[in-house]
């Protein structure tokens, strides 16, 4: 599977729009219900007495994504950013495991080790590792654009995960507690930030626009019935919100408490006497039954048949696309020599296409870095690394140049936007110049440049960089 | 850039590079001298000469579409001029018959037989003036001419001088007496030259110029046939990397799917596409092509071959726009 946003410009269209905003929280909605299914799957397996500990893990996305941004945004340095980023998630697994064991319990409770019993050492392995990679994945994908293919590719993504934690869950017998809940939010955060990553692509076009595709304004649709989906299942089966929310409750509750003590502090004033009163006995009366003002009854039924109604649509859909991908292979495959067939930007064979070739460039710099150590014959590696690193160079800027509010627009060349980002530092010119030449060259000359011209482009990105430092996004218009 | 410090990759086989390089160089070489030469007489408009540079180049057809006045005969002519070719002006009238283009069959009573009098048409640039003028049967027959470098006169087909390119102007505001090129015809011209109005330094210069005599009577022809073949043979080699030929696809079939147009650009539009921006990056001593050749490239190309919905024109769109909005609509190929 592709992760979000091969191309790496952070936005994609100038941050701070709604619709941008929009999809940012869509996107982030996404990742949590997922990363949520896993949680609350492993917390199925190793129960425990609470569950804010797991909530925390939850929260610790959208902390690290958000951070990541900011970073990027500000032009953080990667020093700076890995320690506010350690000390914020060391924060919190602390703070998720001061909730299973207390400090005090610790050192003189019962059981495992130093009052520690089996089952709270699982999971605390749960909270960290959970932990660890919620916040991992959230500081990665931060760095990557969340348009129409990122947010597709994330909703692949989850999918899979998704399916994989049913089949488990099948496996295992029952269904945990707010499966239907991750289930509905993720499919409707889903579809409905694709059918928003569309609008966006369209909206800030000129003239006529050409409609939604119906596959988009399908799967919009049906998002937006799924939201509906959504809200139901919450409101029936709250497990989801529940452990999202137990953090807050468990922070509130430590603020009564606080509260309550500094209140017990304060000196009390002595109580009025009670004048006598002799009032006849009276039989103490019997509790009302409670009456609730709406009859919910019929919410679990409707919720039902949407959610059931919603899936079987998603997974013909999904089904759809993949046999859709086959055809064109096999097509591909069989068909009349020199015939290209255009790849389908969603596609799950594209997914799994994109994912090997990944795989297959992390074992080869594994292989470079661990096991050669840099130590790489003379000839055709040597030169594409330093082709790969003028581009990786052009990609920094690019984002860069997203960071002060100048992204680069889908259909903008090299050209156009060296002289879009002119304006934003100026005097920098001839390191502009070199810097989007050899960019040029490398990219569609499959030239192969000398490493004294990658060292040149190097020190030009650098200037660069201490050029526009001053430069923050929103200056300009100033 | 000079392609100095970067050797060529695993794509481009090294023994080639440096000879594509210099190959390049001639083009370029061969091309400024040709718009210097023409410039000599076209004051300003460099751009369209450049175009037309471009199509020699490709062996494609340009349609030079102005209003009256404006020297779009002249640029024909001054190209043609600047070409060491054979060349015969046809002024397209609404009595031309197609004999009177390609040629005809005539009794010899001396010989007693029938032999062939070649029209105009067989020559290796043809200034066709006023095309829109002659009926659409006499346009008809440069159908086949033009796509196929062929004619055929009564069941006998002969091939046309290579290279073979034609001229053609056209005044779009004129209605009367004039017959519109249909979309097959349209569809061959590789290119759309539309230059406007000079500017009023460009006027002034003008009437210097032209005070005592037309320069266009001492123009020299700067580049011989064997010289434009061995070019237009350079054009053909230089490299256009897969994703911009992806891009050049997604554009031209973008226009088909514009919702305002009612017949996008064809098969052979994305051929001319390649062609003339293979040739519009030799021309600028590139060896490869880049996504900014094909967007300069695609409103010449591209838009006169486009037929827009009568609602999207009532809306106030035009071919132009369309491709416009297809060129901010389609993502460019960058990392």
């Amino acid at each position: 599977m592709n992760e979000p946003g091969k191309k790496a410009v952070p936005g994609g269209r100038p941050p701070g729009s709604l619709a941008g905003e929009g999809l940012q929280g869509l996107f982030i909605a996404l990742e949590m219900s997922w990363l949520g299914a896993i949680v609350l799957f492993m917390e199925d397996l190793v129960p425990g007495p609470g569950r804010a500990s797991l909530g925390l893990v939850c929260w610790l996305y959208p902390a690290a994504y958000l951070l990541a941004r900011k970073g990027l945004a500000r032009g953080w340095s990667w020093k700076r950013e890995l320690g506010w980023g350690s000390a914020l998630g060391l924060l919190a697994l602390a703070a998720g495991l001061s909730l299973l064991f207390p400090v005090r319990s610790f050192f003189t409770g019962p059981g495992f080790g130093p009052g520690i019993s089996l089952l709270e050492l699982k999971r605390s392995v749960i909270v960290v590792v959970g932990g660890a990679f919620v916040w991992l994945r959230g500081w990665y994908l931060a760095r990557k654009r969340v348009d129409r293919a990122g947010m597709a590719a994330g909703f692949q993504t989850g999918l899979v995960v998704l399916f994989v934690v049913l089949f488990l869950t099948g496996m295992k017998g029952e269904p945990w507690p707010g499966l239907m809940g991750v289930v509905a939010v993720f499919l409707s955060s889903g579809l409905g930030g694709l059918w928003l990553a569309r609008f966006r692509e369209t909206a800030g076009r000129a003239g006529p626009r050409p409609g939604p595709s119906w596959f988009i304004l399908a799967a919009g649709s049906v998002g937006l019935v799924l939201i509906l989906g959504a809200v139901f299942m919450v409101l029936v089966d709250r497990s989801l919100l529940e452990l999202l929310l137990k953090p807050l409750s468990w922070l509130w509750d430590q603020l009564v408490r606080l509260l309550t003590y500094l209140m017990s502090l304060l000196p009390k004033p002595k109580p009025l006497p009670l004048p006598e009163m002799n009032l006849p006995l009276m039989p103490p009366r019997a509790p009302a039954p409670s009456k609730l003002l709406i009859d919910l009854s019929w919410v679990r039924p409707v919720a039902e048949v949407i959610f059931m109604g919603s899936s079987l649509t998603i997974l013909a859909m999904s089904l759809f696309r993949v046999l859709q991908d086959l055809v064109s292979r096999l097509s591909r495959l069989t068909g009349t020599p020199g015939a290209r067939f255009e790849a389908s930007g969603i596609g799950f064979w594209d997914d799994l296409r994109n994912l090997w070739a990944g795989l297959r460039r992390l074992a080869g710099w594994l292989w470079d870095r661990l096991l050669l150590r840099g130590r790489r014959p003379e000839g055709r590696g040597q030169t594409n690394r330093e082709g790969a690193t003028v581009r990786g160079v052009y990609r920094h800027f690019i984002r860069w140049g997203a960071a002060r509010g100048r992204p680069m627009a889908p259909a903008q060349t090299p050209y156009e936007y060296r002289a879009d980002l002119a304006p934003l530092i100026p005097g920098c010119g001839r390191e502009l110049d070199l810097l989007t030449e050899t960019y040029v060259l490398v990219r569609y000359g499959r030239m192969e440049p000398e490493p004294d011209l990658v060292d040149q482009v190097r020190r030009a990105w650098r200037r660069i960089k201490s050029a526009g430092a001053g430069t923050r996004k929103g200056e300009e218009e100033t | 850039m000079s392609q100095g410090g970067a050797k060529a990759g695993p794509g481009a086989s090294e023994d080639k590079a440096p000879a594509l390089d210099q190959a390049v160089g001639l083009v370029r070489e061969a091309g400024e001298r040709l718009i210097r030469n023409v410039s000599r007489v076209i004051v300003g408009r460099e751009e369209a000469i450049r175009l037309a540079v471009v199509a020699v180049l490709c062996q494609g057809h340009v349609l030079v579409e102005d209003v009256p006045g404006v020297g779009k005969t002249m640029l024909a002519r001054a190209v043609a001029r600047s070409l060491g070719l054979s060349f015969k002006r046809i002024q397209f009238t609404p009595d031309l018959l197609p004999s009177d283009v390609t040629g005809v069959n005539w009794y010899n009573q001396k010989k007693g037989e029938f032999e062939f009098l070649a029209g105009p048409v067989m020559a290796n640039l043809i200034l066709a003036d006023e095309i829109n003028r002659a009926t659409p049967r006499t346009q008809a027959c440069l159908l086949e001419a033009m796509e196929e470098r062929q004619i055929t006169v009564d069941s006998e087909t002969m091939a046309l001088p290579r290279p073979f390119t034609v001229l053609a102007t056209q005044n779009p505001v004129e209605l009367e007496g004039t017959f519109p090129l249909p979309e097959a015809q349209l569809d061959r011209f590789l290119l759309r030259i539309s230059h406007g109005y000079p500017t009023a330094e460009e006027e002034s210069v003008i009437l210097t110029r032209f005070e005592r005599s037309s320069p266009l009577e001492e123009l020299e022809p700067v580049v011989d046939r064997t010289e434009l073949l061995e070019l237009q043979g350079y054009c053909r080699q230089v490299l256009v990397e897969d994703s911009v030929r992806d891009y050049l696809v997604r554009l031209v079939r973008a226009t088909r799917e514009h919702p305002g147009v009612r017949l996008g650009a064809s098969p052979r539009a994305g051929q001319g596409l390649f062609a003339s921006a293979r040739a519009l990056a030799a021309l600028g001593g590139r060896s490869f092509v880049v996504p900014d050749d094909v967007k300069r490239l695609a409103g010449p190309v591209l838009a006169h071959r486009l037929v827009v919905d009568v609602q999207a024109r009532l809306r106030g769109s035009d071919r132009e726009r369309v491709v416009e909005e297809v060129l901010d609509l389609v993502p460019a190929p960058v990392e």
